[in-house]
């Protein structure tokens, strides 16, 4: 019976050869190949003249006068229905074998494709690359600085270089009011002649008056007068913003949300604010399991912890008890923050009472289980004038006492008290001895964390020192995990300026659309 | 065996149908002209119906709504007549040719239901008549082409429309309970006086595409509003606002 098997399996198999030889005339035909190089990724500045200029390697048998060549752009995020409706082809951008194109596209990141055709059989071969595009305005640091006159102004930092007073350079005077802080939102929509428009967008938040700027072109898209349906009453004072599902803003007296812009998602309103929906509150805002689990910020106005969620849920009171004989309604915060490492969050805040005596906040990826406990007052956090959070790479925040950086890790000693004794002071790298420590800051963008383009990510320690009336700005690392430990590896020449730095934001060229908020890890800080 | 692997030759024939067909025609969410298979996944389930009231338009003596058809089938080099029917519904009062719309075959507006020569799209008006009976009731029109020799009609989706009209002060489908709370006439005149706006299906579709934080503010601005005037109007020695039927107005707010 086998063997009957394995005969029928062999003639079946013998039924099934080929043959190589016969008398068709159809194989003689060549048809050539059509090889294109690789081209490298390139980054360019955009609405500034500058050209991309690209000549292709092509290998062929056919002659150049029977190739024709098309190239053509693609945005990489934010794609509406309209631009996949041709696939790659629907933005041609030249005809020329050498690629010769002024760049005047937004801001983000696009596929460029050649399309190598050949004319007699349409046989075609196809290269791409990657195309960075930045404008003027993006891709470096916005500095808020007090002026000497006690107003704001915006420098505009890229490594050493500084574009000072950009404010008073392009609108034609700094910033009325003493600066409180910048956000950096990624879906801003504001009014145009036609409608609205969608931009990544700069707040820059003063005690007497709130601008946004367009990172495309500097242009002022909202100032306080626009900014709600109505109008604030005198005194109130916007003072953060931030964007999940839905754009949130805080100010000293109440708390806003909004739409934000993103196409995909046709959400293309302007993004004004309606009435306040809960309590005000302040710079100290941290996103909590990257904001799946909700956004919590100190109340300044109620002096305690309230959350939201990310469609900007009315905000409620956190639930915690407080140290016996601690009257919270006296307290004041003065630092915030998230960490995250290794998959284990740590959010914190920092409060003192009129007295300087200091409580420290912390609580998990989850909005439950906030401790409170006393800062031991011989500790650096207890005596720092300066406090920032570490984001990614040290678990534990920021201090400065005495002119010197301390890294104070969290302690998990359980006694019910903050007493110091894991603090380790950071060396900074090329600053002198006659530099003040003014200002400390840890951003960075981990957009890849949140399914979204990571070729802008980066970690940066950001030290802002003074001497005089100059201020000098040093940057530290540079992509994702060149921190290590949270502590600067080598030193950096600084940028200098004038004035006092108050608030650093990178206006990182990267499209985010609203799925990026579902992410359950930091992509960015909220407060300095 | 051999034959199972035969190859057909045999050319499509060229598209030959006679019959000529009309259907309403219209925009599915993304705007491109709609499908039948849109139905549910991409236009509301509605989408045939149309809401109005002479209420909302300053009680006119009457007014046409328009309604654009589209043929299938060849076109023609000369006009084509349009034959409407209407459909009886057994859900409402039906509507009442010649006194609450001008009838399809009324002499003067008959040259008004023509699909002009070489065009496959035209808009057809319905005249709806503002009949006193119309002050305390609601009416349906619903009505569909007629076969007429030149046009049969198309498909079942798209071959008929329903409108509901009257002259009292209605509830707008567009209405959005979440922002506005339950409908009732005088809190819909209220936010009429205080607005200036009519708040009508086309006012209120108009915001929901162009400006949706708007509706949220809005909600909060009446929600505010209606407070503030129950104040004064208890200062003053007045009850609340209320509707005829005693209901207290509330808009409450949506977050």
């Amino acid at each position: 019976m086998k063997k009957k098997y394995i005969l029928a399996c062999v003639l079946a198999a013998l039924g099934m050869v080929g043959c190589f030889k016969d008398d068709s005339s159809l194989g003689t035909t060549n048809v050539p190949k059509i090889q294109i190089a690789e081209m490298r990724d390139t980054s360019i500045v955009s609405y500034s003249g500058n050209i991309l200029a690209v000549s292709p390697v092509v290998e062929t048998e056919y002659p150049e006068s029977e190739l024709s060549y098309a190239w053509y752009y693609f945005p990489s995020n934010n794609v509406n229905s309209e631009e996949w409706a041709n696939g790659f082809r629907n933005n041609k951008i030249s005809e020329e074998k050498d690629l010769q194109y002024e760049v005047n596209l937004p801001s983000g990141t696009y596929t460029i494709t050649l399309e190598v055709t050949s004319n007699s059989n349409q046989y075609a071969s196809m290269q791409h690359f990657t195309l960075g595009v930045t404008t003027e305005f993006s891709n470096l640091y916005y500095v808020l600085k007090e002026t000497a006159d006690g107003n704001a102004e915006l420098d505009l930092v890229d490594g050493t270089d500084v574009n000072p007073d950009m404010v008073t350079k392009v609108h034609g005077a700094p910033i009325p009011g003493s600066p409180i802080g910048l956000s950096y939102i990624y879906n801003q929509g504001y009014v145009t002649e036609t409608g609205s428009a969608g931009a990544k967008a700069m707040y820059v938040f003063t005690d007497e008056d709130t601008r946004v700027y367009n990172t495309e072109d500097f242009a002022e898209i909202v100032t306080r007068n626009t900014l709600s349906y109505q109008e604030f009453p005198e005194g109130e004072m916007p003072c953060n913003a931030f964007c999940s599902l839905v754009l949130m803003m805080v100010t000293n007296e109440g708390f806003y949300y909004t739409q934000p812009y993103d196409e995909t998602m046709d959400y293309t309103s302007a993004s004004r604010y309606g009435a306040s929906t809960g309590a005000g509150g302040s710079r100290y805002i941290v996103a909590v399991g990257g904001g799946m689990s909700g956004y919590v910020y100190w109340s300044e106005q109620e002096h305690h912890l309230y959350m939201t969620d990310m469609n900007g849920a009315s905000p409620t009171p956190l639930e915690y008890s407080m140290p016996s004989g601690v009257d919270e309604t006296t307290l004041s915060c003065i630092g915030g923050g998230t960490n995250s490492i290794s998959g284990s969050e740590t959010n914190w805040f920092l409060v003192e009472n009129a007295a300087g005596e200091r409580w420290l906040y912390t609580f998990g990826a989850s909005t439950t289980g906030v401790t409170v406990e006393p800062v031991a007052a011989s500790s650096h956090l207890a005596n720092a004038h300066i406090v920032a959070a570490n984001g990614l790479s040290a678990p534990g925040l920021y201090a400065v006492d005495g002119n010197q950086l301390y890294l104070c890790y969290f302690e998990e000693d359980g006694n019910g008290i903050y007493d110091g004794d894991n603090e380790a002071a950071v060396t900074l790298p090329g600053v002198g001895s006659d530099e003040t420590i003014a200002y400390v800051s840890n951003q960075y963008l981990n957009a890849e964390a949140a399914w979204a383009d990571g070729s802008f990510d980066f970690d940066n320690l950001v030290i802002g020192t003074q001497v005089g009336e100059k201020y000098r700005l040093y940057v530290y690392g540079d992509k994702l995990n060149s921190l290590p430990g949270g502590i600067p590896q080598k030193a950096v020449e600084p940028a200098e300026g004038t004035g006092t730095v108050k608030s650093v934001r990178y206006a990182a060229p990267v499209n985010l659309d609203l799925f990026a908020y579902m992410a359950s890890s930091p992509i960015f800080p909220l407060c300095d | 065996m051999l034959a199972a692997f035969a190859a057909c030759e045999k050319d499509l024939e060229p598209y030959s149908e006679e019959q000529c067909r009309l259907n309403f025609w219209y925009l599915n969410w993304d705007n491109e002209v709609a499908m039948t298979d849109d139905i549910g996944d991409r236009m509301y389930s509605t989408y045939n119906q149309s809401d109005y009231s002479f209420y909302y338009e300053g009680l006119p003596e009457r007014d046409t709504l328009w309604f654009k058809v589209s043929t299938m089938g060849f076109l023609s080099d000369q006009d084509r007549p349009i034959a409407l029917k209407q459909i009886m519904q057994d859900t409402m009062e039906n509507a009442e040719a010649g006194l609450h719309y001008v009838a399809f075959d009324d002499p003067d507006a008959a040259h008004l239901y023509v699909m002009p020569a070489n065009a496959d799209t035209v808009s057809i008006p319905v005249i709806l008549l503002n009949d006193p009976s119309l002050e305390k009731k609601e009416v349906i029109l619903c009505f569909g082409f007629d076969d007429n020799g030149t046009f049969a009609p198309g498909y079942d989706e798209f071959s008929y429309r329903v409108i509901r009209f009257t002259a009292e002060a209605v509830e707008p489908s567009a209405w959005l309970e979440g922002f506005f709370g339950t409908w009732g006439p005088v809190k819909h005149q209220l936010m009429i006086e205080w607005t200036g706006e009519a708040w009508d299906n086309d006012y209120i579709n108009k915001m929901y595409e162009e400006d949706y934080p708007y509706l949220e503010y809005m909600n909060q601005w009446f929600h505010y509003k209606l407070e503030e005037e129950n104040a004064k109007r208890v200062a003053d020695g007045l009850d609340v606002y209320r509707e005829e039927d005693g209901t207290e107005i509330t808009i409450p707010l949506y977050r």
